[in-house]
């Protein structure tokens, strides 16, 4: 990945972490409650953002692209597909690093980043 | 194909939402449960208003006056042709048209004049104090007297509108008044007709209308004379003895006007449908989901009830609720609410374009299982009228039997007949509670989901 790639991936996957904290709170509440327009819209260009940086090979699942909003999807069915793209987003950042000397790189560039989450789970 | 309760833009075919227009959008064949108050155009911090104010009391105080001056023929003749206004299309009657005060009554109003030393020096400043003074006028009479001092703006104001929303008018005879020489004149003028009568229509202001006018008898008897004065007065009066006490204690009155005044910050129009409360949607929701199937108890009744309800709160302001009704059909009692489809929403104007939908009807069927005789009936129905699109109400998810023969209605007859249960309900309460989508979204979502099921 380039550096610019890098930057983009880290966005998106910032941006992806901040919503799905937001609808797991949400989905606490009022689990079955439907999301406002507004709401689907933003999350939708980030889905649609994360679709092109995981591809066809890191992608959750081959039939599901974007929410349909006239499907009316509740806060809990938006936490829990951002929780599947969030976990596919991790797995390409861990196909994409190196360590060296105990820290973790980009493949292929000096950009430091953090350890894998399943071996930071296994501590 | 018929519409139930026609208002003018249903017959030309002008799709608006009540909510989005200023003025009151006028029925063909009835008049509008709602009456101009006086009051409104004086209390409204509109220079145009206050004007009108202003016109209508001069106006008045004019006739007042003429009668003084013995020209008491003509001043009783013009008071009772100001007496009813029916291109306004205001008040109770079932039919747009009214009757006319009587020579009696309009002597009475004009009296007044003579008899009480306030108004004969100094005339009225709200003079739907006349309420209080004579037996037999009432809001209408008030609401019908303004709206004809007004006419002439009122003219104007039904042209501009028609401009804007592209209603088309005709060359029409209209009686107006002329606060020159004090008569009612037929001017010819261009304005709206009533297709099935050729009657000119007047549109009016949204604002100036409420149920009864901030200054009413009723409101005098209880809240004023019974609290504050009755006492020192002494025995209980019936109407005709209070009304002739307040022409003989004038300051009573104005009291009571003042009083009004100084309140006048609660004085608002009253808005042509009302939402239900939130809480009160939910707690019929829940006795809706709480009621057993069937007709025991009542519970069919009490489902249409509730239902009816919280329906039309609920579709508000997507759907304008137009007529609940009854009706029977083979010796069964089938309720049903019917909704004006203005095309307020992406997918009705859908439905009103592939299905005619120029109206929605929804059936209540309090019933644990659906059965193909209810769909027939429905079916039937939309035969008759209402185009091609229904939705069916009931209490629990339809066999599939039931909602294949829906699939097949349509691949044989291109209709639409939707069915939604208790869970729907349930969504549409949650979400009129939490404002984060219109339970209109619910109705969308089933009809995505049968276009889906649809052959192709």
């Amino acid at each position: 990945m380039t550096e610019e790639e890098i930057s983009n991936f880290e966005k998106i996957q910032a941006q992806t972490q901040s919503f799905h904290d937001e609808m797991s709170a949400l989905a606490r509440k009022t689990p079955n409650a439907a999301i406002n327009k507004f709401k689907i819209k933003f999350i939708n260009k980030a889905l649609a953002e994360c679709n092109d940086i995981l591809g066809p090979g890191y992608s959750p699942f081959e039939d599901f692209d974007l929410f349909d909003e006239d499907e009316l999807p509740s806060s809990s069915d938006v936490a829990m597909m951002l929780g599947q793209y969030l976990s596919c987003l991790e797995k390409k950042r861990a196909d994409n690093i190196y360590v060296r000397s105990g820290y973790y790189y980009w493949t292929g560039t000096e950009i430091r980043t953090l350890m894998p989450e399943k071996i930071n789970r296994k501590k | 194909m018929a519409i139930v309760r026609p208002r003018l833009n249903d017959f030309y075919n002008i799709p608006l939402k009540q909510e989005d227009i200023d003025f009151a959008l006028p029925f063909l064949d009835e008049d509008i449960p709602l009456y101009v108050d006086p009051f409104l155009l004086w209390k409204i911090p509109s220079q145009q208003d206050n004007g009108l104010h202003l016109a209508v009391v001069s106006a008045f105080n004019a006739i007042g006056n003429q009668f003084i001056k013995g020209k008491e023929q003509e001043a009783i003749q013009t008071l009772i042709d100001l007496t009813e206004c029916d291109e306004a299309g205001l008040g109770n009657s079932k039919t747009r048209t009214g009757k006319k005060l009587g020579v009696k009554a309009s002597e009475e109003i004009l009296e007044l004049f003579k008899k009480i030393p306030q108004i004969k020096n100094n005339g009225f400043e709200h003079f739907e104090e006349v309420q209080l003074l004579i037996q037999g006028i009432s809001k209408d009479r008030i609401s019908d007297i303004t709206c004809s001092l007004i006419k002439s703006f009122l003219v104007d104001y039904t042209l501009e509108k028609c401009d804007k929303y592209k209603f088309p008018f005709e060359k029409c005879s209209v009686p107006i008044f002329n606060i020159q020489t004090l008569k009612i004149i037929l001017e010819e003028t261009y304005l709206p007709v009533n297709p099935n009568t050729q009657k000119p229509i007047i549109l009016v202001p949204k604002r100036w209308l409420r149920y009864n006018p901030w200054l009413n008898y009723e409101d005098y008897f209880d809240n004023y004379y019974i609290k504050d004065h009755q006492k020192t007065f002494g025995n209980r009066l019936n109407r005709v003895q209070l009304l002739d006490f307040n022409r003989h204690n004038y300051d009573m009155v104005n009291a009571y006007t003042r009083q009004k005044v100084a309140n006048q910050q609660s004085c608002v129009n009253d808005p042509l449908f009302t939402q239900i409360p939130i809480l009160s949607a939910k707690r019929k929701s829940e006795t809706i989901v709480g009621l057993p199937t069937g007709k025991d108890q009542n519970a069919d009744r009490k489902y249409e009830d509730n239902m009816v309800s919280v329906l039309a709160s609920m579709l508000y302001p997507y759907l304008d609720f137009a007529q609940e009704q009854s009706r029977t059909e083979s010796g069964l009692h089938i309720r049903d609410i019917i909704f004006y489809n203005n095309r307020s929403y992406d997918f009705l104007t859908e439905i009103y374009d592939k299905y005619e939908a120029t109206q929605l009807v929804i059936e209540l069927k309090n019933v644990k299982t659906l059965e193909r005789d209810h769909l027939n009936q429905l079916n039937r129905y939309l035969s008759d009228q209402f185009g091609r699109f229904g939705i069916l109400f009931t209490r629990n998810a339809a066999p599939k039997n039931i909602y294949d023969n829906t699939i097949n209605l349509w691949s044989a007859h291109r209709k639409c007949i939707l069915i939604l249960d208790d869970s729907d309900l349930v969504m549409m309460a949650d979400m009129y509670e939490n404002k984060q989508r219109d339970p209109i979204d619910i109705i969308k979502r089933k009809y995505i989901q049968f276009t889906r099921d649809c052959p192709s």
